[in-house]
């Protein structure tokens, strides 16, 4: 006992360099899984707060563009609106439309913090739950699918991107129709992978990739990337898609959130069915 | 007293430049440079390890808030203050009191790079290593070490040489 007393104080410097490295592997561990929530991040009030007002200075720099990519964003929602069809039939007794719901509904928020050179990678939103965003829920931008909440405090919250090796999302060969995961292996950040497409998909370098509702999380259809590369994997038979992010990464100013008013029915429709089982 | 207040100051500008500035500052991919190691290398050579350590836990953990990044930073900070005895073995002959103040000003440039880079290198390679969380892929890991450090080992040594120069009183 005395010997151990003695090995305590003569080693006390090394053993509370073990007991505050475990703390902090213990924080480590919390940042890394996705559904426990971490305490020290970036939706804290006062380094949320910091990094808003110093992006807020930042932000004159990237203006020019960021007016440019919402002017295109304009031009193709108001192509695609109503009021620039022109009726090609004649009815003229008022229909009221039930056979459309809305299902998506878009919050748009700004990007305070953000990060692209790690091995796993963040954003920061200035838009929490006072705003009505959820753990889980979309996060796209004029130039196509960003990424997917993963925490969220009063006034930001807290996005793991397509590049975050844990921000996996279901994406869909456009021309084929053929799904798979959406991941990153951690080494571009303009470049992403989609895994586990079966041999026999057909598809051509150049296509594009686009988000599926079988996600969950997104509508169909909205971009994620360019087919640049594949590689068969002799062994399971899958095929890897190496992907061109359409998004820049590098350069994310404002972003939408995506809340899905039909999610809650889809999910209690499941639970009902696996209750059944 | 003065000394101390000089520290807090320098913590708090390192951690500014760190985080408002060369976090902002991403070249090349895999080039992050860190200064804010500095502060734990810069403390008094006789300071309690004790409170070395919950400094550098402290030092840490405040990177890590403002990067998202968990406990990676404190982690290394922690490994850092550990070692830093044993990279006093370099600069000193052990049992003098030849070395009263850790700083290029007082260390020359030879001694205080001697004492820079390993510690830098090491620093660098454990948080790269924790950041990544895997071992697959590691060469990666080696060659955003090496490149990192390379840049940091420059700013720091950059900093030292426009702040504690003459700083010989």
């Amino acid at each position: 006992m005395q010997k151990l007393i003695n090995f305590l104080i003569r080693n006390y410097s090394f053993i509370l360099f073990l007991v505050l490295q475990l703390i902090a592997f213990v924080f480590i561990l919390q940042a890394n899984s996705f559904s426990r929530s971490t305490f020290f991040n970036s939706t804290r009030a006062v380094s949320g707060e910091m990094l808003e007002k110093y992006h807020n200075a930042k932000e004159f720099a990237n203006l020019k563009r960021t007016n440019q990519i919402l002017a295109e964003e304009n031009a193709r929602l108001r192509s695609i609106s109503k009021e620039s069809y022109f009726p090609m039939f004649s009815i003229s007794d008022t229909v009221i439309d039930t056979l459309y719901n809305q299902q998506y509904v878009y919050i748009p928020s700004k990007v305070v913090n953000s990060t692209y050179t790690y091995s796993n990678n963040h954003l920061t939103l200035n838009k929490g739950s006072n705003n009505g965003i959820q753990k889980g829920m979309g996060v796209i931008n004029a130039e196509g699918v960003i990424g997917k909440v993963k925490e969220v405090s009063e006034n930001y919250s807290v996005v793991y991107p397509l590049i975050h090796q844990k921000g996996q999302v279901t994406g869909r060969i456009k021309s084929s129709g053929h799904f798979g995961e959406v991941s990153w292996n951690g080494k571009d950040y303009d470049r992403v992978q989609l895994n586990k497409i079966q041999r026999h998909a057909t598809f051509d370098i150049g296509d594009t990739i686009v988000s599926d509702q079988r996600s969950e999380i997104f509508p169909s259809g909205i971009p994620i990337g360019v087919i640049q590369d594949s590689t068969l994997n002799y062994e399971t038979q899958f095929i890897t898609i190496e992907i061109d992010l359409l998004p820049d990464f590098t350069n994310i100013e404002y972003v939408y959130i995506v809340n899905d008013l039909l999610k809650e029915e889809r999910t209690n429709l499941k639970q009902k069915v696996v209750e059944n089982e | 007293m003065n000394r101390n207040i000089r520290y807090i100051l320098s913590f708090i500008s390192l951690v500014v430049l760190q985080v408002l500035v060369l976090n902002n500052f991403q070249l090349f991919g895999y080039l992050n440079p860190k200064v804010y190691p500095l502060f734990i290398l810069i403390l008094p050579p006789k300071i309690n390890r004790a409170l070395l350590l919950f400094i550098a836990f402290g030092l840490g953990l405040t990177i890590d808030v403002f990067e998202n990044s968990g406990g990676v930073h404190a982690s290394a900070t922690l490994f850092l203050a550990l070692i830093r005895p044993l990279l006093l073995r370099i600069i000193t002959t052990p049992g003098s009191n030849d070395v009263s103040k850790l700083n290029l000003g007082f260390l020359g440039i030879p001694k205080f790079l001697s004492y820079l880079i390993p510690a830098i290198l090491l620093h660098h390679l454990w948080l790269f290593t924790l950041e990544a969380f895997t071992f697959s892929n590691y060469y990666l890991v080696l060659y955003e070490t090496l490149i990192s450090s390379a840049f940091s080992i420059l700013l720091i040594f950059t900093l030292e040489l426009l702040f504690n120069r003459n700083s010989e009183e």
